[in-house]
């Protein structure tokens, strides 16, 4: 193939006549190439295809998001569980008798193995 | 005369140094030893210990009536069993410790020498302590009488101990950094002004609270009530009554002696 003539004839330079044989069939091959590569940017899916490949895609960003939203709602209920709801526990009526007993046995037990102030 | 006068002095003053020299002996010496405490009076006890006894700390494991450790070091105490002792918010004293603390405030009323052993008298306001301590320096035995209370300390066997206190310590498992005893301030702060205490639980209303019947330094008598929850105190005719809330219980101090009360709520004011 003689490029030079090549890029000539394609930049509308040198007609066709003046290419050698060789070279008109590249020209040939390049054509089809293009038509080809056309063919192939200007090719739109079906709506059935489309909506088929979407509705995957879709699935997936859907699947995700219910993901997020429950480890979201988790975490939040773990929050308010353990630091906004008010813990009653520790002012019950037993923990404060634990107390007086604590005072208790260790007033006892100091009585016991001490002999006074 | 003269010269009896002056052989008189000799001898007291040899009396003197001897005994001088037999109570420095007694305060500096480290020592292993059992004893077996007692009380008779009101209530009767009696405890049986091994005591490890250095000239500023102490060691102590109670064999009966239950098995228990305390110990003394630097100025703090530790008390609880083997594996759970706790530092103890107050002072623990043995007849021993008591009797030290007033011979250096009050000083020794009488000392004479019997069978060959020291006899000293302490007449104290917490009571009349009279100790037998051997001329090693070694106490054998120390008695208290105080209002009709005999609390008697007698030592079974007492060798040198010529082991430190880390070493003995280590045996014990007894270390510096132990957690406290969770206890009111406000009842540390007047039990130290007290010679003596009972304790006892009792109801009022619904709810258990705790009575300390002590005996104060000035002899007066106080009561102090522990409740977790505020109760109505019925007191006597001519008792005064004094009440301290802390967090989550509250304290009510009764007694007769105005004074007294005075000092108390000054020392919880502070």
């Amino acid at each position: 193939m003689n490029e030079e003539n090549f890029q000539k004839f394609l930049d509308g330079e040198i007609g066709k006549d003046e290419l050698d044989q060789e070279t008109k069939q590249d020209v040939k091959t390049y054509t089809l190439t293009m038509q080809v590569m056309k063919a192939r940017y200007d090719y739109k899916p079906s709506a059935v295809l489309e909506e088929r490949v979407m509705s995957k895609v879709r699935k997936k960003r859907e699947l995700f998001s219910e993901l997020l939203i429950a480890a979201s709602v988790v975490a939040a209920l773990f929050f308010i569980v353990f630091n906004v709801m008010p813990v009653k526990i520790p002012v019950t009526a037993k923990t404060q008798q634990v107390s007086v007993s604590e005072v208790f046995d260790y007033l006892s037990l100091v009585k016991l193995v001490g002999d006074g102030f | 005369m003269r010269k009896t006068l002056i052989l008189v002095c000799i001898i007291a003053f040899t009396v003197a140094a001897l005994c001088q020299s037999f109570i420095d002996l007694f305060l500096t010496n480290s020592y292993f030893g059992r004893r077996v405490v007692t009380e008779r009076g009101a209530s009767n006890k009696s405890r049986i210990e091994l005591v490890y006894r250095w000239p500023e700390d102490k060691i102590v494991q109670v064999l009966s009536p239950l098995v228990l450790i305390w110990a003394k070091h630097s100025g703090s105490f530790v008390m609880g069993e083997p594996n759970n002792l706790r530092v103890s918010p107050l002072e623990i004293l043995d007849l021993e410790d008591l009797f030290i603390r007033q011979m250096k405030q009050t000083g020794i009323s009488k000392t004479e020498k019997v069978d060959g052993k020291y006899k000293v008298v302490v007449d104290s306001p917490s009571g009349l302590f009279t100790a037998i301590i051997n001329e090693k320096g070694y106490p054998e035995r120390i008695t208290r009488v105080f209002q009709g209370v005999t609390t008697e300390l007698v030592y079974e066997d007492v060798q040198p101990l010529s082991q430190k206190f880390e070493d003995i310590a280590s045996k014990y498992n007894i270390r510096a950094s132990e957690t406290t005893v969770n206890f009111p301030n406000e009842i540390k702060e007047i039990l130290q002004t007290v010679s003596w205490y009972t304790i006892s639980r009792l109801r009022i209303g619904e709810e258990q609270v705790i009575l300390i019947m002590a005996n104060h330094k000035s002899g007066s008598i106080l009561k102090i009530v522990y409740a977790s929850k505020q109760v109505n105190v019925n007191t006597e005719q001519n008792e005064k009554m004094l009440q301290c809330n802390g967090q989550g219980y509250f304290i009510y101090i009764i007694t007769q002696d105005d004074e007294v009360l005075r000092q108390i709520k000054q020392l919880l004011e502070k």
